[in-house]
């Protein structure tokens, strides 16, 4: 299931919310959780519901061997067999028949690959299981008694399906203890909405206008076509992706929970470095915590380290070469403007369009699985391969999709959020009309969308 | 604070709704569902929960009026106001003659400006070489006692005037060019003056992508000049019409342009007399109100597309016709009936027979192939939809 569907919305959702907020008991309303996030996954994942829960389990029982053996090898044992556990779950499904491909090109065999579906957001409870164990190994947070509890942590809808990545420790207290003011409800209404509006309104409709230059045979793509196809793109993910994490954040809220942000406006950085900070924080951050450092960070190895994080972080969000070349990508960027950070400034605006065309190209990178057509693209978008610069089919898209393109420009920066901030001050007690409305109106747009898209593409299958 | 109180109504609209939505449409819903017969693999594999979520989407309340909203909202987008174009990425547009048979048309971008809506053209080389390659193979293999006509039917952005908007579009004159040049022993049944002449006139919908069977008729009238048939003018025809009909263009766009305008069709019925028997079953005349449908009214013409069809005169004149077609020929087909004794209607893409054994076997003399000329955009048609009418696998 996914949240920007009717199903969800108008049934799933409030069903859930009558039935946690009816009860006081703080034992069923985890339990309403555990069922209703078990339900909401098995809704698009019938068969593999089971893998959740196995994940789930076996990290409970590591969890408390971790802490009831931490004066003996017993505890570093169950650290390593849970991260070992956890990535071979992870490789089997997600990687293993890329791993073949690979055997067979570089030993000219040819294995047969029989590969099951990818469980959707194995690579999101992995990862976050695994936070688990090394986190209560380094002794940051006690390891979960309640089995239920530990499950509920795991299984939750609000994150489990395309993140943010929510690590225990940060939801722990609240896992124990739960306040829901008015105030949060409000808030987790407004972030609910915003984001619901992100990937119907933005998302979806970039990504229609993305797919008809993307998709289609590149005979007669044109120099701007191609760059206004992953200027759509690159509006799609960003508004799709945060709009998700948004509408988890806000879920978040309405049952007591508290998640980290996951985007920072990143297509407003000056740098690579800086757009990293800003974009998928909480992937960023897991790797950082829990690879970059543990290797050593920048002190023992800087180079390799980088290396490999940034391999790897291409590599977690596909089984494909592209992803991987995307990952070093931007970990060769990083790294050269490191070398270079002390050594000249440069004004802010070139700074800002640098980094602009930075992530357009890659983005490319990141769409085509296909190296051949990714090369073509390429060529195409700079010039190299000889187009018309643009038709007029192509100009008269841009003219029937200006307003949209300028709005979702402006909603890449934090522009509105100061003038709503601003705003909301001169209000004062009035701001929740404003808010209610703003929301409500949201909802009606949203929905009178969805009943009529057809477009509604779930990006995240392959995570 | 009391009054935060308000942002509850968030919620509250979103527990209104499913109640009343399950209220009005559950039990349709549920009935719906239990149609369908699942077997445990479709639980599994999650077919049975996609298929109640399309059930709610499509029972959902003021469905229609939410959609008229979305098109509003859409239609902010940008600047649309003198004219848009819709990418439709290859949208296959079904319309369905009976419920066994697709009309399948694969659309590319449209351009709509007032109220009419226009496919637009695109080269491609290879697509029309194949065309070219393929039907002067059915030529060659039908031999020489069988003449092979070609009729590529030009669209309405071709003669398009205002606003000078064939830039959008490539040159179907160029293509029509391009196409014929590769022709060995095929007789071109060139229409594009013929439609040129006429293009102030009503010859095309504004909704849907067929000509109007008035464009067909002056594609008739040249056809007649070049076969040396006598001209037969539109008082040989009864006439009447079909109101509201929104066609293929509609249906992939809903656009409300289209829907605010919608088109008549003006059927002229020939005089003649005539038995249609369409897939075996004699079904009435080659044009008969009978056909029309409430979501396809073209249908009017040969009740739609079928694998293939006779239609019988008693002219006795000893001449017999094969056209292979798509369903641009319908609106024309019928004014065969003036000069043939029999026409045989043959759809390539899901007819299985072969075409050098009908030609031998019922002394057929002329075969006509008629297609609009947007087909040669895809090579899909010269590659396997042609060439599957000469194969000898379906025996």
């Amino acid at each position: 299931m996914v949240f920007s569907s009717l199903l969800f919305l108008y049934l799933f959702l409030p069903l859930n919310l009558i039935l946690y907020h009816l009860t006081k008991s703080l034992k069923i309303k985890n339990l309403i959780l555990i069922v209703f996030s078990l339900l909401f996954y098995a809704w698009g994942e019938p068969v593999w519901v089971s893998l959740l829960i196995f994940s789930a389990s076996i990290d409970y029982l590591h969890g408390r061997i971790i802490e009831k053996h931490r004066n003996n090898w017993r505890s570093k044992a169950a650290l390593i067999s849970s991260v070992v556990l956890n990535l071979s779950l992870l490789g089997f499904f997600k990687y293993y028949g890329f791993f073949i491909e690979n055997i067979n090109a570089l030993f000219d065999i040819s294995l047969t690959v029989k590969t099951f579906g990818l469980p959707i957001g194995i690579s999101f409870y992995t990862f976050q299981t695994v936070s688990y164990t090394v986190d209560v190994y380094r002794r940051e947070v006690s390891a979960q008694k309640s089995y239920l509890k530990f499950l509920m942590f795991v299984s939750l809808f609000h994150q489990l399906v395309a993140g943010p990545i929510v690590r225990y420790k940060d939801i722990n207290a609240e896992i124990e203890k739960r306040v829901i003011t008015i105030e949060r409800v409000k808030y987790g209404i407004f972030r609910f909405a915003t984001g619901l509006g992100k990937k119907i309104i933005f998302a979806n409709t970039a990504g229609e206008i993305a797919s008809y230059y993307l998709e289609n045979s590149f005979v007669h793509l044109t120099q701007l076509g191609a760059w206004y196809g992953i200027l759509m793109f690159s509006l799609q993910i960003y508004f799709d992706f945060s709009g998700y994490s948004d509408m988890a954040i806000g879920l978040g809220h309405l049952f007591g929970f508290t998640y980290k942000e996951n985007f920072n406006y990143p297509y407003v950085a000056r740098s690579a470095t800086d757009f990293w900070r800003r974009w998928h924080i909480s992937l960023g951050s897991f790797f950082r915590d829990y690879v970059y450092i543990p290797l050593g960070g920048n002190r023992k190895h800087p180079y390799r380290n980088l290396f490999i994080v940034w391999f790897l972080t291409g590599m977690w969000h596909g089984a494909s070469w592209n992803f991987i070349l995307w990952g070093l990508y931007f970990g060769v960027l990083i790294f050269i403007e490191k070398a270079f950070k002390d050594k000249f400034k440069i004004p802010k605006v070139m700074g800002h369009l640098y980094l602009i065309v930075v992530v357009l190209f890659g983005w490319v990178i990141f769409y085509f699985e296909d190296i051949g057509l990714m090369k073509d693209y390429l060529l195409i978008m700079t010039g190299i391969k000889q187009t018309s610069f643009t038709t007029p089919h192509l100009m008269m898209k841009i003219v029937n999709n200006l307003y949209f393109l300028i709005g979702a420009l402006v909603l890449c920066t934090p522009v509105v959020k100061h003038i709503a901030i601003k705003l909301k001050v001169k209000v004062s007690s009035y701001d929740v009309v404003f808010e209610t409305v703003y929301a409500v109106g949201l909802l009606y747009v949203v929905t009178a969308l969805l009943v009529s898209q057809s477009y509604n593409p779930f990006l995240y299958f392959r995570f | 604070m009391k009054s935060n109180k308000v942002i509850l109504l968030f919620p509250l609209i979103l527990i209104v709704i499913m109640v009343v939505n399950i209220g009005v449409h559950g039990e349709e819903l549920f009935n719906e569902l239990l149609k369908n017969t699942y077997s445990v693999d479709d639980y599994f594999s999650g077919q049975v929960f996609r298929d109640v979520e399309t059930l709610f989407t499509d029972h959902f309340l003021f469905r229609k009026e939410l959609e008229a909203s979305s098109k509003v909202i859409e239609s902010l987008n940008g600047y649309k106001e003198e004219m848009e174009i819709i990418d439709t990425n290859a949208i296959n547009v079904a319309n369905k003659a009976d419920d066994t048979l697709l009309d399948n048309t694969s659309m590319g971008s449209l351009l709509l400006i007032d109220n009419k809506a226009m496919e637009l053209n695109f080269k491609n080389d290879y697509a029309m070489t194949t065309y070219a390659t393929c039907l002067n193979e059915i030529a060659k293999t039908l031999g020489d006692d069988v003449q092979v006509y070609s009729m590529l039917v030009p669209t309405q952005i071709e003669f398009a005037r205002e606003n000078d908007y064939q830039g959008y579009s490539y040159s179907q004159r160029d293509a029509l060019d391009f196409t014929y040049n590769q022709y060995e022993n095929i007789q071109v049944i060139d229409v594009y003056d013929a439609l040129k002449g006429h293009s102030e006139e009503y010859i095309y919908f504004r909704t849907d992508h067929h000509w109007t069977q008035l464009g067909a008729k002056y594609a008739y009238d040249r056809f007649c000049e070049i076969l040396g048939f006598d001209y037969v003018s539109e008082d040989e025809f009864d006439t009447f019409k079909v109101d509201g009909f929104l066609g293929s263009l509609y249906n992939i766009t809903h656009h409300p342009k289209l829907e605010e305008a919608p088109d008549t069709i003006f059927v002229l019925e020939p005089k003649v007399s005539n038995t249609y028997v369409a897939d075996g079953v004699e079904i009435g005349h080659a044009i008969d109100i009978g056909y029309v449908q409430e979501n396809n009214k073209y249908a009017v013409f040969l009740d739609g597309d079928h694998t293939t069809a006779r239609i019988k005169t008693d002219l006795n004149n000893g001449r017999k016709i094969i056209v292979v077609k798509d369903s641009y020929a319908n609106a024309f087909v019928p004014f065969l009936v003036y000069n043939y004794e029999e026409i045989i209607t043959i759809d390539p893409r899901l007819w299985n027979g072969n075409l050098y054994d009908l030609v031998k076997n019922e002394g057929i003399e002329e075969v006509l192939f008629l297609n609009y000329s947007l087909i040669n955009r895809y090579e899909v048609y010269g590659e396997e939809i042609l060439p599957s009418i000469l194969s000898k696998e379906n025996e």
